[in-house]
């Protein structure tokens, strides 16, 4: 076989162009909020997205914040539907009554994309937001919150599922979490004693589970 | 992973099957081969189509990003569209934008609930569209690859798909679902003339449907008698109904030419059929229930709707589909209701329609 019959052409090698099927890697970029340096005296809206036991989830850290972290007083918001965005007017209220938020439970792969959303929306005016997703889904909120533009957001987890569980499991899984949402709405440890003043969102891990 | 330029940019391979390596790399497809998007025919399709490859054609979900013509056109290309597939390709992407559709929620919902078009009109024999036998099945290029690229299309234009779709099982359907209504074999008007349009235009509807429940009765002839056979069938569609017995969803029922027939010799208008199957399903909702709550299980109303449950006989959308033999019947069940019975539909436009 000559050195020609063994080159490019002759091995079907034809040089060629095609398109990219996909955008480049992010959305606009959505600038997280400021954090408070404390909850005390804050309002603290809670998202509620209507999946089983969201409510009692979310209600129970915001009793548990409100004892331990000194938020004053807790204003309780559910969406219409757990599969899309909140309405414009939850937002509203939202902004204009509370400092921080926390939406959630993000049990399930549209819940949890739009739970994402949802607190990125009140982060994108100036509030800080927490959302709450369980574990099973994990990568897609952090992959909603990386495609939306905010790769920086961190959001909370805790076991999944959460539909079946009992009032009494609810209660521990939210004294296990309230800390870490503490923490990402203040962008540092809370109140516990030992951790030094931080700055900024906790790193390396993106997502916050209960340890 | 996603280490390339711009999605105006072009890609230089040494050769189409390093380009389709690399397309499988990048989680470009959807696991299959595709046909890699070269300038000329993507090209060749924006011009067929009467757009400008830059026209929008819809926004991304989450990011919000604006979804050229061209990127559609890219997506259709990969699918192993032929030219005249693409109007109808664009028509579908303008069905599945509108807001009711809620495309964000089917990527990622663990229902697995995906996109599944209905054509009607000229263009659907004009293409080699396939209504008849093995209507959800292989077979018609135009069926398989207009269905696909809608999917690919998706897929690459919210990106990382493998960490957004969370469907716990999915359906083979996520690969392509695109079939065209047996209008021929229909003793009703077609789908789209029920819906509003004229005979001879051509449109699109877009639903999100779970993998259908095949019920089948190669005995009975009358169509109330057919209709109550189908009662498992039309419970199995509320697979929510474990607790919760809300709001509708609606329903999809390819009805085959045998069974439109039995219908048809009877005189039953459409209309009938589906207030009788809308009947026959809330008395299985309510029939569950009571054997539920007597045997001491208390079924709780909770506020997520009930899948593929119907209100009226308006949340059901209804078409002859399938081969000359056999007397069966498709429910697929839908997850996000059209609200009022309004079906998404789009007027396929173009050069050649």
């Amino acid at each position: 076989m000559s050195d020609k019959a063994i080159s490019g052409e002759a091995a079907g090698l034809n040089p060629v162009n095609v398109h990219c099927p996909a955008f480049e890697f992010t959305g606009e970029a959505i600038r997280l909020a400021n954090r408070p340096d404390s909850l005390e005296g804050l309002t603290l809206g809670l998202l509620v997205n209507r999946k089983r036991n969201a409510d009692a989830l979310l209600e129970e850290v915001g009793s548990m914040l409100k004892r331990d972290y000194g938020v004053n007083s807790v204003v309780s918001l559910t969406k219409a539907s757990s599969s899309r965005l909140a309405q414009r007017e939850l937002f509203e209220e939202l902004f204009n009554d509370c400092d921080v938020m926390i939406s959630g439970v993000g049990d399930c792969g549209s819940s949890a994309s739009f739970s994402i959303c949802d607190a990125l929306e009140l982060e994108r005016r100036g509030m800080p937001a927490a959302a709450l997703v369980t574990e099973a889904l994990g990568s897609n909120a952090q992959a909603t919150a990386e495609v939306r533009g905010a790769p920086e957001f961190v959001f909370a987890t805790v076991p999944h599922p959460i539909a079946s569980l009992l009032p009494s499991e609810v209660r521990a899984i939210a004294e296990a979490v309230t800390p870490k949402i503490a923490w990402i709405l203040l962008g540092k440890p809370g109140r516990s004693k030992g951790n030094p003043p931080g700055s900024g969102f906790p790193e390396p891990a993106k997502s916050l589970g209960p340890t | 992973m996603n280490n390339f330029t711009s999605s105006a940019g072009l890609l230089e391979f040494d050769d189409l099957a390093v380009a389709q390596e690399f397309f499988f790399l990048q989680e470009w497809t959807d696991g299959l081969p595709i046909v890699p998007p070269t300038p000329g025919k993507v090209r060749r399709f924006a011009q067929l189509a009467g757009r400008s490859p830059l026209d929008v054609a819809g926004r991304a979900p989450i990011s919000n990003k604006p979804i050229s013509v061209e990127m559609v056109a890219i997506n259709a290309v990969m699918a192993g569209c032929l030219p005249e597939h693409f109007p109808v390709v664009l028509a579908a992407v303008e069905a599945i934008m509108e807001p009711e559709f809620n495309l964000h929620a089917i990527c990622m919902s663990t229902d697995g609930a995906t996109i599944f078009l209905i054509v009607n009109g000229p263009i659907a024999p004009a293409i080699g569209m396939n209504g008849g036998t093995a209507i959800l099945g292989p077979g018609s290029r135009a069926n398989a690859a207009i269905g696909r690229a809608v999917q690919l299309l998706v897929a690459n234009a919210v990106g990382r798909m493998r960490q957004l779709r969370m469907a716990t099982l999915g359906h083979a359907a996520m690969y392509t679902w695109c079939v065209a209504e047996a209008e021929q074999e229909s003793p009703w008007k077609p789908f789209h003339v029920e819906h509003g349009f004229g005979t001879t235009e051509s449109t699109v509807a877009a639903f999100s449907g779970l993998p259908p429940i095949q019920v089948r009765n190669h005995v009975q002839r009358d169509p109330a008698d057919i209709i109550r056979s189908f009662g498992s069938g039309l419970l199995a569609t509320c697979y929510g109904v474990f607790g919760a017995v809300t709001a509708s969803r609606g329903l999809v029922a390819i009805v085959s030419p045998e069974i439109a027939g039995h219908f048809g010799a009877a005189g039953w208008s459409k209309k009938r059929v589906k207030d009788a199957i809308a009947s026959i399903q809330r008395e299985e909702v309510s029939n569950w229930i009571k054997r539920e709550e007597s045997a001491g299980r208390k079924v709780s109303a909770t506020s997520e709707p009930v899948s593929g449950a119907v209100r009226t006989a308006e949340d059901i959308f209804l078409i002859v589909g399938g081969g000359r033999a056999g007397s069966f019947c498709a429910l697929v069940p839908l997850v996000e209701a059209q609200s009022g019975g309004k079906a998404i539909i789009k007027h396929i436009g173009g050069k050649n329609v």
